[in-house]
């Protein structure tokens, strides 16, 4: 015996329909006009924060018509107090149970379609239709290639064009850059989240992955695969400069790579004790000019650290930084101190905010 | 209190401390004798604890009565088979020239010497090797227990075994949401340093394995051992001896995960992925793996139990589209459970393998292939969270129509979509991969693949709203769950849309969206159901009720709670917060956020108080349920609460589909009591 619905359900399911319309129009619209996603900085995040809040919207429609379905029905369908009987005997409706299976259907092969298609725009070798990558000029520019290296809690890069190799990432703005992303031990991930891609480091293989930063300023790679205790805090710099100011950058390291200044033939040796995450000095004081040795003794089982001097304490321009060795394990480090005497900064770079110090030359 | 009865209770007393203060020692005496700093809080507590226990049991039941308890024997014997081993593997290592103590090996050949003592002093063997070798059986289906000792025992009765399951999944929740809750305590205050990261990775790593494996499968497993016999109208499980058997392996499992942390504890997340696994991981692990292991065993055994009983034990009439959407879907889940657990199997093994022996499997500089893993492990893991909400949704549909007065709105698809999503959730498994370096262009038809997972799954919520449609709604606390259970689902399933989506997902892969979405899964089709089972079940479990004012307060504060953890997770996410990391910058990610997840995971805690409160309560009251207090139409509800020993004295003929509530004249089924049964057969 089938229901038949009477004058009765028409007038709840219009007084439905507007109610439904007016919540996810409101709501849609709300997805479409507010920044769900904070600090784009790149081409690629650009793409992904757009069709996010396209498909926010979409799906907030869904969510309003079954929310202002179900609590209409809640607040009009209960019995009056003392009425034991049964609801009407309402088994189905093969037109609405079509409906509800082919609309969703629909719509989400078309997302996924337009899905791919916007993965195709943002992996694609040659992104034409992104005029950011450009430059501005018009011009296509080469890729610029840097190898990324993962180890446990430390980020390395490397810039095969140019033979140097750093502990920050540096780049320019406006060029697409290709990551060929290797790990040395175990998954690590490599995401800049203003960037919006992330890719895996997985050891024995090479991963890759292309970016246009479109901003300049100072961000984080923050390793996003969980690779053990130091996971929270293996992160590096990442500065995206002006394209002159990354030429200046490469001439720089280049010349600071190049063997150093002939030493003045003072030399003094210290000791230092990496333990616990932390230093065991807080000031290394030497004299200007001379040829300082530090041997590092790394007691934390398990954990990389260095030691690095920088000029000051933003760390952006640096003076030495000795290989990471991981503990327990000692070594030697020889660098030159500065010939103008002042307060330098140095720190593990591995634990760039916890173990600082300073270097006092006098 | 008279004089003696005191001095009874003062040596009881006495006794107990001597018991803790023997277990410590003893404790602090084997870690002397390995090597180790004789003090360590959280080993020698443990032990003092659990001596307790074990001297409080001896001097109120008496060693007599205490050996008769299955369990009790087991755990006894079992200890004695894990020393043992570990005994007999040192003194081979020291044979052959290797020092006495590796930790990894010695272990591992503990635990299982100790597992394999444990289930044959169990008896769960018995019946099976008295076949064996021919010997005569005494009757085995008679309960060898009476009473409560039955709980503690191997039993065959599939109730039994089914409350066994439901209770031992219930008692791990609290521990694994307090492991949690340290964990969000942790993360409220970075400048708190509650835990240090190691710590940190540890608790949420237990937090997940113990939650997955331990609560939710045993959870499932429990409901499903006691309402499919009943709802199908048979009297027994296909293979009784069998489900008991499966039962058992749970507790050790349960045990082995939450011993883990005394291990040492494993930081490499619940996903265990190489080679941080094979690596760099304390002894820890090798618990998990062989605790997950068992679990999983457990879970293949119970599947084959349920397929065939649902296939082979149905009453007369009792076609396909007359069972009630809870059988549709436990035969979805299990089909899940029997085809894929296999494969979380072989990667945990070979972990263990690589640990142990030393292979390659995962390790490049041996051939080995990280993403191999991946693959494997994904491919049951993601089945696997269909095992783990398909049974909610049956549950949400089958209670809907008993509290709307309604029949179900589309019985047929309703039905379907169970192995509808089951199937659907067969071929999506790599979307947990896009960025983890997996072929690129694969990564658009699974893209595709899962989104397709959304239509049978909208299917039911349309349908499930469609039934409220026009009816007469009684807000009673199970349905409240089921409601609220549907929208956290709803919410969850939409967040689920973004993460298919492959350029969106790339960005919001590892943060806290993909915690907050699985969260709001699991909150919507699994703990709220869960709750809603117990208020609808309970009367059928104890003949009792559950109080229902009381039952709206812990429905209140837990539902708050369950949103509180989860809905911030998204928002954490989309700011891009990483999952499972021990610090954070409050200048980047808002604080509050964290504080609310916290404060969220505290009442959802203290609303399992209110529960426990509200069993105790009742408890003390009258037997008051009835058959069919909620006046429902599937057969469960036809028998007398609790139900008899074997369910149903006649053979129940089952005339219509379930839910026909409202329709005139229509029935479900017609059971027939004792005497009437006798006069078919005459």
């Amino acid at each position: 015996m089938a229901y038949r619905p009477g004058p009765q359900d028409w007038h709840h399911m219009l007084a439905l329909g507007i109610v439904t319309a007016i919540v996810s129009g409101g709501l849609a619209y709300f997805f479409l006009r507010v920044d769900l996603i904070p600090d784009t900085g790149s081409m690629e995040r650009g793409l992904i924060d757009g069709f996010a809040q396209d498909l926010f919207a979409i799906g907030s429609i869904f969510f309003c018509v079954i929310i202002s379905a179900f609590v209409y029905s809640l607040i009009f369908f209960r019995p009056q107090p003392g009425d034991e009987s049964d609801a009407p005997a309402i088994t189905g409706n093969a037109t609405l149970e079509l409906l509800w299976t082919i609309v969703p259907l629909i719509i989400v092969v078309v997302v996924s379609v337009y899905g791919a298609a916007v993965l195709n725009q943002m992996t694609a070798e040659n992104p034409a239709a992104a005029p950011e990558a450009t430059g501005g000029s018009g011009a296509l520019q080469k890729e610029l290639v840097v190898n990324v290296t993962a180890v446990r809690f430390v980020w390395q890069f490397e810039y095969p064009d140019y033979g140097i190799k750093s502990y920050a990432l540096e780049v320019p703005v406006n060029r697409r850059i290709l990551f060929n992303i290797r790990s040395g031990d175990v998954v690590h991930s490599f995401w800049v989240q203003e960037w919006g891609p992330k890719q895996d480091a997985v050891p024995g293989m090479t991963t890759q992955l292309r970016i246009t930063p479109t901003k300049t300023g100072d961000f984080l790679v923050q390793c996003s695969q969980l690779c053990g205790f130091g996971h929270s805090n293996m992160t590096a710099p990442v500065h995206v400069v002006a394209s002159d100011d990354f030429d200046k950058w490469i001439q720089e390291q280049k010349t600071s790579s190049s063997p150093a200044t002939p030493p003045t033939g003072q030399q003094v040796m210290i000791d230092l004790v990496a333990q616990n995450i932390a230093f065991d000095k807080k000031t290394i004081t030497v004299p200007p000019g001379a040829e300082v040795m530090i041997h590092f003794d790394n007691k934390d089982n398990g954990v990389p650290h260095n030691f690095a001097v920088y000029t000051n304490s933003t760390a952006q321009d640096k003076i030495f930084s000795g290989p990471i060795i991981t503990g327990p394990k000692t070594t030697t480090y020889t660098f030159t101190a500065p010939k103008t005497p002042g307060n330098y900064f140095f720190r593990c770079d591995v634990h760039p905010t916890t173990m600082t110090g300073t270097l006092v030359v006098q | 209190m008279n004089e003696e009865t005191a001095l009874a209770a003062s040596l009881k007393v006495i006794l107990v401390l001597i018991g803790m203060a023997l277990g410590a020692a003893l404790t602090m005496a084997i870690r002397l004798a390995l090597g180790l700093a004789m003090w360590s809080a959280g080993p020698v507590l443990v032990a003092a604890i659990f001596s307790g226990i074990f001297a409080y049991l001896l001097v109120s039941l008496g060693v007599r009565t205490l050996l008769a308890i299955d369990a009790f024997r087991g755990a006894l014997v079992g200890l004695a088979g894990t020393v043992a081993g570990i005994g007999v593997t040192m003194l081979i290592r020291l044979v052959a020239g290797l020092p006495a103590w590796n930790a990894d090996p010695v272990l591992v050949v503990g635990i299982f010497t100790g597992l394999i003592s444990y289930l044959v002093a169990l008896g769960v063997f018995n019946y099976w090797a008295a076949w064996a070798i021919g010997s005569p059986r005494s009757d085995e289906d008679a309960p060898r227990q009476r009473g409560w000792m039955r709980y503690f025992s191997v039993d065959t009765n599939h109730k039994i075994v089914g409350i066994q399951y439901f209770v031992t999944g219930l008692t791990f929740l609290p521990f694994a949401i307090a492991l949690q809750l340290i964990g969000r305590t942790h993360m409220s205050a970075p400048g708190l340093h509650l835990l240090n990261d190691a710590a940190y990775e540890a608790v949420i790593s237990t937090h997940g394995i113990v939650m997955f494996f331990i609560v939710v499968l045993p959870v499932i497993s429990g409901l499903m051992n006691y309402l499919v016999p009943l709802q199908i109208g048979a009297r027994e499980v296909a293979f009784p001896r069998l489900n008991a058997f499966t039962f058992w392996l749970i507790p050790a499992a349960g045990l082995l995960t939450a011993f883990s942390l005394l291990a040492g504890g494993f930081d490499t997340g619940w996903t265990v992925y190489p080679p941080l696994s094979v690596s760099f991981e304390t002894p820890a692990m090798d618990l998990i793996l062989i605790g997950v292991y068992l679990s999983g065993i457990s879970s293949i055994l119970t599947a084959v139990n349920i397929i065939t009983t649902v296939f082979t034990m149905r009453a007369p009439g009792m076609a396909l589209f007359r069972m009630p959407i809870f059988i549709w879907t436990a035969i979805a889940t299990v089909m899940l459970s029997l085809g894929f657990t296999q494969f979380i199997g072989t990667a945990f093994m070979e972990v263990l393998f690589s640990r142990v022996l030393g292979m390659g499997f995962f390790s490049p500089e041996k051939g080995g292939q990280p993403l191999l893993y991946q693959y494997l492990f994904w491919f049951y893991s993601h089945p696997a969270v269909y095992v783990f909400v398909l049974p909610g949704l049956g549950i949400i549909s089958d209670i809907i129509p008993v509290f709307v007065r309604k029949p179900l709105f589309g019985y047929k698809i309703v039905a379907i979509s169970g192995p509808g999503i089951a199937l659907a959730g067969t071929a999506v498994f790599a979307h947990h991969m896009f960025a983890a370096g997996m072929p690129e262009w694969l990564r658009v038809p699974f893209m595709i693949s899962t989104v397709l997972v959304a239509v049978p799954t909208g299917a039911k919520v349309f349908s499930w709203v469609a039934s409220t449609w026009m009816g007469k709604i009684r807000l009673q606390t199970p349905v409240l769950f089921v409601f609220s259970g549907a929208m956290l689902f709803l919410v969850g399933g939409l967040t689920g849309i973004p993460q298919a989506i492959v350029p969106i997902d790339l960005y919001i892969h590892d943060t806290y969206w993909i915690v907050g979405h699985f969260h709001l899964l699991l909150f919507g089709a699994f703990l709220s159901p869960s709750m809603a089972a117990i208020y609808y079940w309970f009367p059928k479990w104890t003949g009792r009720m559950l109080d229902d004012g009381l039952g709206k307060v812990h429905w209140f504060v837990m539902t708050l709670g369950m949103s509180l953890i989860a809905l911030p997770m998204i928002e954490l996410g989309l700011d891009g917060m990483r999952r499972r990391i021990a610090s954070y910058s409050p200048i980047l990610y808002m604080q509050e956020l964290h504080i609310a997840t916290a404060v969220g995971g505290f009442l959802v805690f203290g609303s399992l108080g209110l529960l426990l409160w509200n069993v105790l309560v009742s408890s003390k009251g009258a037997s008051n349920a009835g058959k069919n207090p909620w006046s429902a139409q599937t057969l469960e509800w036809m028998v007398s609460s609790p139900p008899p020993e074997n369910n149903f004295e006649g053979i129940p003929q089952v005339l219509d589909r379930p839910h026909t509530i409202g329709i005139p004249g229509s029935m479900h089924a017609r059971v027939t009591g004792k005497e009437e049964a006798e006069g078919e057969h005459k």
